[in-house]
């Protein structure tokens, strides 16, 4: 009797895999890595960790699940070793935005009109993956960490061997830069 | 007096962590005169709202993207060599 109640759950059937979750693992990881040829590595590793390790999936929870669990451990294992020996970067937006006493430029607020709220939520999308990829890797992979995957700073900063006010400074310059950008793609 | 450019750093941080009241207050008396900083601020919270909401739009934007023919292939071999 006791029996009954596990016997539903199929075992993991791994030849099915690649066709049954292989784009969907990919789309995630193309999100998060912005780079077809990472994303595609990435899904790889998942695949053969999955396998290496089917004994442990013991019909917890779903494959599908699963698998996104292994997938985004590998996801920020890549976004690690991508920025290990990258020092801060120094790309700053704010003299574009600013001038030397810090007040923002005439052209920024002659431009102030649009607000991110106003415009239709295909359209903010559209402009936030086309804004986020014209970001240094850095700050895109940090702020999509942060506003996309909701860590925390200091989470952000023990995954990439940074310190959380580093984490605060990229937050700062990927912000205006991502904020900038999204408000003069339809001008 | 603060500028701008230190208001809108700290506009940006108040989404990281917890701010100091007077730091909070600082932030709210300048946003009350300043459209521009304000703007900024709403801009802001606009795409954490999103972001945290509508994460789903985040990967649907690739919804047409499937993986390669030689990887898919490369792949299913991968995992028949390894059953």
């Amino acid at each position: 009797m006791s029996e009954i109640g596990e016997s539903h759950i199929a075992p993991p059937n791994p030849s099915t895999w690649v066709d049954e979750y292989g784009d969907g693992l990919y789309r995630y990881a193309l999100s998060r890595l912005r780079d077809g040829e990472a994303a595609e590595e990435v899904v790889q590793e998942t695949f053969v960790a999955a396998l290496r390790h089917v004994d442990q999936f013991a019909g917890r929870g779903t494959e599908h699940g699963w698998l996104f669990g292994i997938l985004k451990r590998k996801i920020i294992d890549l976004i690690r070793a991508r920025n290990r020996a990258v020092s801060i970067e120094e790309e700053d937006p704010s003299d574009a935005l600013f001038d030397k006493s810090g007040r923002w430029r005439a052209e920024i607020r002659k431009a102030e009109k649009y607000r991110l709220a106003s415009l239709e939520r295909e359209d903010f999308w559209k402009a936030f993956r086309q804004c986020l990829a014209g970001l240094s890797r850095q700050h895109a992979d940090v702020f999509t960490l942060r506003e996309i995957d909701d860590q925390s700073a200091e989470e952000i900063g023990k995954a990439l061997e940074i310190t959380s006010s580093n984490v605060w400074v990229i937050l700062y310059r990927a912000r205006l830069k991502l904020s900038n950008c999204m408000k003069t793609q339809w001008e | 007096m603060l500028s701008c450019k230190d208001i809108t750093k700290l506009v940006s941080e108040s989404l990281d962590r917890k701010l100091p009241w007077w730091t909070r207050v600082n932030i709210r008396m300048h946003s009350l005169l300043c459209g521009v900083c304000s703007g900024f601020r709403k801009d802001l919270l606009h795409i954490r709202d999103e972001s945290r909401r509508h994460s789903e739009e985040f990967e649907d934007f690739d919804k047409d993207v499937q993986l390669s023919d030689d990887a898919r292939n490369r792949m299913r071999k991968l995992m028949e060599s390894n059953e």
